[in-house]
């Protein structure tokens, strides 16, 4: 075997320990030290050096490197890091604002990979029905409908992703942009976007709810409901294909607060509007197994090693898809909430 | 893993028509009676998890079945020879009531509930998990529906039906009539299905080393058959209407059929018990007898609950893996 290329991970956060936890599993990779600048934590990072400094760490030898930080320092480390000639693998989102990832891509060159995790592209129920939609058995796309929402908690007004300098924007930035990119996953490119946002509840200096309603340049529509105020974790996305139906529920995640994970494939049964009842036969998928995290990972050590381009979540799709929100914001009366 | 609930609700009348299915079973129980006198293999063993340690269970047609101590599969010890087997599925009066009459008469039933749902199943999953797959080859299919549905399946370059008793008229598939295990397949197929036909090989171990040679690494085999964690299985044990040689020479449990693809370097993908009929089944048995003591609770929800709450319990089944027809997609570890 070839040697492991040597990653670096600044940030310990929640992220950061899940990505340090597939970094270890794996051989081709070792991880030579963790920055994190809240040395509280320090002492729960094992098994590599530890830096309270990214630069520090940035100054190691290193192939890889790993952002895993808030939203307002994950540019400029991604940008330092593309220039010193190493691969990227960064969180979502790509940044504050669309100038960000704009001047990301402005720093990626030749031979440099860049890829951002938007991990629930990798979740099995998405896969699988991804995978019904590309094998055509069930028609075109439709429509597509989308909730992604947590209740937020006592605290949640407080956090660092409600302050606007440093996260950029609010639920819609930080949990409905998975749904978005799911959008995009499944039907491609959209021409128009329309959107409302609300801080109403939670009264942050950033939006608690977003409603985003898109059309697609196939004629696809798509509907986003992006929420700090569903008091029940819900993850869910609605296909509509001009034969059936897919219905995504539930989120494999640490905590399980999503509910078990599932795939519902139902086939449309009547042509007759007289006769429909509306209810047809549904086949009904369970997942007990989240390999998400471990196989965007595996996709990008892929690239790197085989020096492929980064086909999965590479800049292109984070670009694509900070446009959407970028237009949503605008459309809402919402803009450079970052300044 | 994952499993599957299927809510699609459909009469077993539709695919195993009583009058039909009655006189089949008279010339399977007269087919095979001729064969028990016969010496054949022994196996010991359970062919599930391989445990030396099994109970008598009951006697169908003239057979003993033992139930494994460690995983609860279902076996005939005492097996009918290979060569009885096979002239029996070539050229018993049984079989060609079930070509000629039954599969005829249910034609269409099986294709809509049968086969329709199991390609879309290996269409789907194919796509996730193996979407450039190129060849294909079914061990053992008794349909024609399938054998022409899976011709049909122009995203294959080869689409091959092995079995030595093949009846299939299906154009468009490349048949070979002659025992999987003697094909010499290696490393040249992406996908293999057992339909229904783990249950009645007489040495599934045999078959599934010739599977796993002939997939290439990462291959993917479907399969299917009756399961004896099954509800209806277990509450009616030697009475259930599916449990009979020579098509049921090995009733394996979920917990066996795990075990037989883990000795074999297959990683399960899937593993479901989508079936449909187990109350049915038990209500069917308890009408046909009535001297039939069923469990108090069973009772109940026959006499007491409606159709809506015995489709709920069933789908209970499903969800807990307790209905008694499985299926499980396997990938053959690297």
């Amino acid at each position: 075997m070839t040697q492991p290329l040597r990653c670096g991970l600044v940030g310990f956060g929640y992220m950061g320990e899940i990505r340090k936890r597939v970094i270890d599993a794996r051989d081709d990779l070792v991880l030579v030290g963790v920055a994190e600048p809240d040395t509280a934590k320090h002492a729960k990072i094992q098994g590599c050096e530890v830096f309270a400094e990214a630069e520090a760490l940035l100054g190691r030898d290193l192939d890889l490197v790993f952002v895993a930080t808030p939203n307002h320092v994950a540019p400029s480390l991604i940008i330092q890091s593309l220039r010193a000639g190493r691969h990227v693998f960064c969180e979502k989102p790509p940044g504050r604002a669309i100038e960000d990832i704009h001047a990301i891509r402005s720093a990626e060159s030749n031979g440099v990979k860049l890829m951002f995790g938007f991990n629930h592209r990798y979740h099995p129920a998405v896969m699988k029905a991804k995978a019904i939609v590309d094998s055509g058995r069930l028609g075109g796309l439709v429509n597509l409908r989308g909730l992604y929402g947590k209740s937020g908690g006592r605290n949640y007004p407080a956090s660092w992703r409600n302050d606007p300098g440093i996260s950029g924007g609010g639920i819609l930035l930080d949990q409905g942009i998975h749904m978005l990119d799911l959008f995009r996953f499944f039907a491609g490119e959209f021409e128009e976007v329309k959107c409302f946002a609300s801080n109403g509840f939670w009264k942050t200096p950033v939006e608690d709810n977003a409603y985003v309603v898109l059309r697609g340049e196939k004629g696809v529509h798509a509907m986003l409901h992006s929420s700090a105020t569903l008091w029940r974790h819900t993850f869910r996305i609605d296909i509509t294909l001009e034969s059936g139906y897919l219905v995504v529920e539930g989120l494999l995640s640490k905590s399980g607060s999503y509910g078990r994970e599932r795939l519902v494939v139902g086939k449309r049964q009547f042509e007759d509007e007289t006769e429909a009842v509306g209810n047809p036969a549904e086949e009904v998928t369970y997942f007990d197994r989240d390999r998400s995290w471990e196989m965007e990972v595996d996709a990008f050590s892929g690239f790197v090693r085989d020096d492929r381009p980064v086909t999965v979540s590479n800049s292109e799709d984070a670009l694509r898809v900070m446009e959407i929100i970028d237009r949503a914001y605008r459309d809402a009366g919402i803009s450079a909430q970052a300044n | 893993m994952r499993t599957v609930i299927d809510n699609r609700d459909f009469l077993a009348e539709d695919i195993r028509p009583d009058a039909l299915l009655a006189e089949y079973k008279a010339l399977v129980e007269r087919d095979v009676a001729a064969m028990a006198p016969q010496a054949g293999a022994t196996m010991p063993l359970c062919p599930g998890c391989g445990a030396d340690s099994a109970t008598p269970a009951f006697s169908r047609y003239g057979f003993d079945y033992a139930e494994c101590s460690a995983c609860g599969t279902l076996w005939i010890v005492r097996r009918p020879p290979s060569a009885a087997i096979r002239a029996f599925y070539r050229t018993s009066d049984a079989e060609r009531f079930w070509q000629t009459r039954l599969a005829e008469a249910t034609a269409d039933a099986r294709a809509s509930h049968i086969v329709a749902p199991r390609i879309d199943w290996m269409i789907d999953s194919i796509q996730e998990h193996r979407p450039d797959s190129a060849v294909v080859a079914d061990v053992g299919t008794q349909l024609d529906v399938f054998a022409s549905r899976l011709a049909t399946l122009d995203r294959f370059q080869r689409r091959l039906i092995v079995d030595p008793v093949a009846t299939v008229t299906a154009s468009g598939v490349e048949v070979l009539d002659q025992p999987f295990e003697s094909v010499g397949f290696d490393g040249v197929l992406d996908v293999a299905s057992l339909y229904d036909v783990l249950d009645r090989t007489a040495d599934p171990a045999e078959l599934l080393t010739a599977v796993f040679r002939a997939l290439k690494p990462g291959g993917l085999l479907f399969a299917t058959g009756i399961l004896a964690s099954g509800f209806d299985i277990q509450t009616l044990w030697e009475k259930a209407e599916t449990v009979f040689p020579p098509d049921r020479l090995n009733v394996f449990s979920v917990t066996g059929l795990q075990a037989l693809l883990a000795r074999h370097d297959f990683e399960i993908l899937e593993l479901s018990t989508p079936g449909a009929f187990d109350l049915k089944a038990v209500a069917r048995a308890a009408e046909a007898d009535p001297t039939l003591t069923l469990p108090r609770f069973v009772r109940t929800l026959l006499r007491h609950r409606d159709t809506a709450e015995r489709q709920q319990f069933q789908a209970f089944l499903q969800s807990t893996l307790l209905s008694s027809f499985g299926r499980v997609l396997a990938r053959k570890k690297p």
